[in-house]
C-alpha cells in the first residue's frame, strides 16, 4: 500500500484500492491520477460548517475524453470504488469541488474544456464539462457574436455545464439554465454513451435545437443527481438585445418586499420584465459595495436592526433593492419604461437607471451579470464575516407578497438566535422565488461553525414543516434535504440508482441517492 | 480559459502591457531563480502589507528567493490580473496575503490550473492582538494562537519560511486567546504550489 495514503473509500481494502489506482493511471497517465495529499488539496477545500475530514477525497483524477472516462467506469466498477465528479469544481457554499463522502475519488473533468460548437444562426452551443463562462464569454468575444448567455455570480471561475446539471440559475431572460439546456451526452456507470433528445438518433442535426426527442425525456434525471457522468451539454444563447436597459429600484423598509413582490409578478408572468429579477436584502448588498461588518458591529451575535438601518442611509442603499432589465427595441423599452416608472412610483420605491448607477461596484455587477457578462463582484460577500464560512439556505417560495415576508422573517429569526446576520435575496422566476440566504460564518472559530450547523438544521426543519423546500443544497446536507420530500420520491430514486449503477459507483450520496 | 486567450484578455487588459523596463528585468532575474516565492500583498490593507514586508525580511534572511508585489482588493477581483500573477508564479509557489473575498478568487484560479494551497492562515483582529489559526493539508487539525498586533508578524512569517524550506515548523505555543466573535477585521495568507 501506498504508505502516504491516509483516506480510502468506506469499505475498500488498502490492497484493492491500490491496484485499482495501478490500472487507471495505465488509463491516463501517472500524472492524471493524484494522489499525494498536498496536490489533493483543492479537493478538500470547502466552505460548509462541518470538518474537512468528512469530504476527504482518497485520490482524483482528470481524464480528457470519453473513451478515458469509459475505461475508467470499467476499472472501478470491477473494484466498487466510488467516484465523484466535477466540472469545474466552483459550487462554492454548496460543497465545492469535494466529495460528497470521504474516501470518494474525484473525478475532475476540467481538462475537456472544449467549445465544440456555436451556431450563430440557431445561437446555440454545444460545450464540455471543463468550459468556464469566462471562456465561453471571450469565445464569443474574439469572434464579434452578438450573443449572450446567462450566467451565475461566480461566473468568471464556474462553468455552464456544472451549473445547469446542479440547476443553477442566472439573471438574464434565459436564467433558469435548465430550461435553456437543449440536449446531454451522458457516460453511464456501465460504460454506455447516451445523448439525449434527438442526439440519441445517429446523423441528427437537430440535438441542439429541440430538447423531448421521442418517448419519455430522460434529462432531468441527470440534474441533481448521480446516475451519469454528463460530458457534454447543448445551450440556448439569447441574441443580444438592440436596447438594453438595467435598473435597481430601492426601497426604505424591510416590510416593503410584500408590495414589491405583488407589484412585479404581473410583470415578470407577462413577460414586461423577462428576466430573472433580483430582489436584494441590505445585506447582500452593502459588502459588494463594499461597507465593512466591523464599522457597524464589533461585539458577538447578529448586526442590529438600527445599524442596518444607518448602512442605509450611510451608503444609499436601500431595505430592498430590486434588479432587473429590458431587453427590446429602443420602442419597446420606451413603452415598457412608462410601465416600470408607473409601478415605482405607486410603491414608493426610487429608481437608479445605468446612467445614475455610474462609480457603484454593487450596481455594476449586477447590471454586468443580467446581460451575461461574467465577474466577480459577489465575492465580497465573504469580506462581510469573514473566516471563510459560507453555506447557502435556498427554499423555494410563492411570487406572493405574503410568502416572501413570512420566509424572510422567519429566517431571519433563526439566524439571529444564533447569532448570524440575515443576508439574503430573492431571485424571482416565474411563478416562483428563489429565497437564497448565505449563512456566514467564521470558519477557523469552532464555535461559530459548530452554530451555523445548528442554525442550517433548524431552519432547514423549521421551513420544511411549513412546507417550504430547498431547490438546491449543499453536500453536507444533501441526506437530510432529501428526507424533506418524503419516502415516495426517495424510493423512486433508488430504483433508478439500482437500474442505472447497481454497483453504486457514482458519487453515492449526492442529493441523498444511494444504495 | 486556454493559454490563446488567456494572452489574449491580458493584452485587451493591458496587464501585461504595463510592465516597465526595470521591473521587466527584475521578472526576468526572478522567472530564471530556482524555488523561487512571489508574495502578493493587498496594498489596501495595512496588516497585509506588514506581512509582506516581513515575509520579505524573513525569506531575504533565509536565502530564499523571492519577488513582492501588491495589488489592490479590485485588482484581486479580477481574472486576467489574479491569472496574470500566477503566471509569473508559475513552477514556483506563491504566497498570498489579502482580504477572504480575494482570497477565495486567488486559491479557485490556482486550483483550476492545477496548483494547490499546501498552507492557508486565518487572521482576526482584535483590539492590539491578532489571532492566526493555520491550516494545512499534512495538519491534523489546524493551529491556533494569539500575539499582539506589535508582534509584527514574525511568527507567522516564520512559519511560511518553514514550509517553503520544507520543514514544517512546530506548533506555536502560545495559547488561544484571541479575540471575541466580531473582531475589527480578517485577513487570509495562504502558500500555493504551482
Amino acid at each position: 500500500m501506498n504508505a502516504k495514503r491516509k483516506t480510502l473509500p468506506k469499505g475498500i481494502a488498502a490492497g484493492e484500492f491500490d491496484k485499482a489506482i495501478k490500472e487507471l493511471k495505465k488509463i491516463l497517465g501517472n500524472e492524471n491520477v493524484l494522489e499525494d495529499e498536498l496536490r489533493l488539496a483543492p479537493y478538500n477545500k470547502i466552505m460548509m460548517p462541518v470538518p474537512n475530514d468528512q469530504h476527504a477525497p482518497s485520490a482524483a483524477i482528470t481524464p480528457a475524453s470519453v473513451e478515458e472516462i469509459q475505461a475508467v467506469l470499467k476499472v472501478l466498477n470491477k473494484y466498487k470504488i466510488p467516484v465523484y465528479p466535477i466540472s469545474t469544481g466552483k459550487n462554492l457554499g454548496y460543497g465545492s469541488a469535494a466529495p460528497v463522502q470521504r474516501g470518494q475519488i474525484v473525478m475532475d473533468l476540467r481538462r475537456m474544456n472544449k467549445i465544440i460548437e456555436v451556431d450563430p444562426d440557431l445561437c446555440t452551443a454545444l460545450v464540455e464539462p471543463g468550459v468556464t463562462y469566462q471562456q465561453l464569454y471571450d469565445y464569443l468575444q474574439e469572434r464579434k457574436l452578438p450573443l449572450w448567455f446567462s450566467c451565475p455570480a461566480p461566473s468568471a471561475i464556474a462553468g455552464p455545464l456544472g451549473n445547469m446539471v446542479d440547476r443553477g440559475v442566472g439573471y438574464t431572460p434565459y436564467g433558469e439554465h435548465f430550461l435553456f439546456s437543449c440536449g446531454m451526452e451522458v457516460v453511464l456507470a456501465n460504460s454506455e454513451v447516451l445523448r439525449t433528445g434527438m442526439g440519441a438518433m445517429p446523423n441528427s442535426n437537430t440535438w441542439q435545437v429541440f430538447k423531448w426527442g421521442y418517448g419519455p425525456t430522460l434529462d432531468g434525471i441527470f440534474t441533481q443527481s448521480n446516475y451519469g457522468i454528463v460530458t457534454k451539454m447543448g445551450m440556448w444563447l439569447m441574441p443580444a438585445p438592440p436596447d438594453f436597459r438595467p435598473f435597481c429600484i430601492q426601497y426604505p423598509n424591510e416590510a416593503d418586499i410584500t408590495k414589491i413582490v405583488d407589484a412585479l409578478r404581473p410583470l415578470r408572468i407577462a413577460m414586461v420584465i423577462p428576466n430573472a429579477v433580483v430582489i436584494a436584502h441590505t445585506l447582500w448588498e452593502a459588502p459588494c459595495t463594499p461597507v465593512k461588518r466591523a464599522d457597524y458591529h464589533t461585539g458577538p451575535g447578529a448586526i442590529s436592526d438600527a445599524a442596518v438601518s444607518k448602512i442605509q442611509k450611510d451608503h444609499n442603499i436601500g431595505a430592498w433593492n430590486v434588479y432587473a432589465g429590458l431587453y427590446g427595441t429602443k420602442e419597446t423599452n420606451d413603452a415598457n419604461w412608462k410601465i416600470i416608472e408607473a409601478v415605482a412610483a405607486g410603491t414608493g420605491g426610487k429608481i437608479i437607471t445605468e446612467e445614475q448607477s455610474k462609480g457603484s461596484q454593487a450596481l455594476q455587477y449586477r447590471f454586468d451579470l443580467m446581460k451575461g457578462k461574467p465577474n466577480l463582484g459577489e465575492f465580497g460577500l465573504y469580506n462581510w464575516r469573514g473566516g471563510g464560512g459560507s453555506i447557502w439556505f435556498a427554499p423555494v417560495s410563492q411570487a406572493k407578497g405574503s410568502e416572501t415576508l413570512k420566509q424572510m422573517k422567519t429566517a431571519k429569526d433563526i439566524l439571529g438566535k444564533y447569532g448570524f446576520d440575515y443576508v439574503g435575496e430573492f431571485i424571482v422566476g416565474w411563478r416562483d422565488m428563489h429565497h437564497v440566504i448565505d449563512l456566514l460564518f467564521d470558519r477557523s472559530d469552532d464555535d461559530q461553525t459548530k452554530k451555523a450547523y445548528a442554525c442550517y438544521d433548524e431552519l432547514l426543519h423549521t421551513f420544511a414543516k411549513e412546507g417550504y423546500g430547498v431547490y438546491r443544497s449543499n453536500t453536507a446536507f444533501a441526506e437530510k434535504v432529501a428526507a424533506t420530500y418524503g419516502p415516495v420520491k426517495r424510493s423512486v430514486e433508488k430504483k433508478l440508482k439500482k437500474a442505472l449503477d447497481p454497483n453504486n459507483i457514482l458519487a453515492p450520496g449526492r442529493c441523498g441517492i444511494s444504495l | 480559459m486556454d493559454r490563446r486567450n488567456f494572452i489574449g484578455t491580458l493584452l485587451a487588459s493591458g496587464v501585461l502591457g504595463a510592465t516597465l523596463p526595470a521591473a521587466r528585468a527584475a521578472d526576468d532575474l526572478f522567472l530564471a531563480g530556482a524555488n523561487r516565492v512571489l508574495i502578493v500583498g493587498q496594498s489596501d490593507q495595512p496588516y497585509a502589507l506588514e506581512l509582506t514586508a516581513q515575509l520579505g525580511r524573513v525569506f531575504t534572511a533565509a536565502g530564499i528567493p523571492h519577488m513582492q508585489v501588491v495589488a489592490g482588493g479590485t485588482e484581486l477581483a479580477q481574472v486576467a490580473h489574479v491569472i496574470a500573477l500566477l503566471e509569473k508564479a508559475r513552477g514556483g509557489r506563491v504566497i498570498g496575503v489579502m482580504d477572504d473575498a480575494a482570497a477565495v478568487i486567488f486559491q479557485e484560479l490556482a486550483a483550476a490550473r492545477g496548483g494547490a494551497c499546501v498552507l492557508s492562515t486565518h487572521h482576526r483582529f482584535g483590539a492590539g492582538a491578532v489571532r492566526h489559526c493555520c491550516t494545512s493539508a499534512t495538519l491534523e487539525a489546524g493551529i491556533v494562537w494569539s500575539e499582539p498586533i506589535s508582534a509584527q508578524a514574525g511568527r507567522i512569517a516564520g512559519v511560511y519560511a518553514g514550509a517553503i524550506g520544507g520543514r514544517q515548523r512546530a506548533a506555536p505555543t502560545v495559547p488561544a486567546t484571541g479575540p471575541a466573535d466580531g473582531g475589527p477585521a480578517s485577513l487570509v495568507s495562504f502558500l500555493i504550489n504551482t
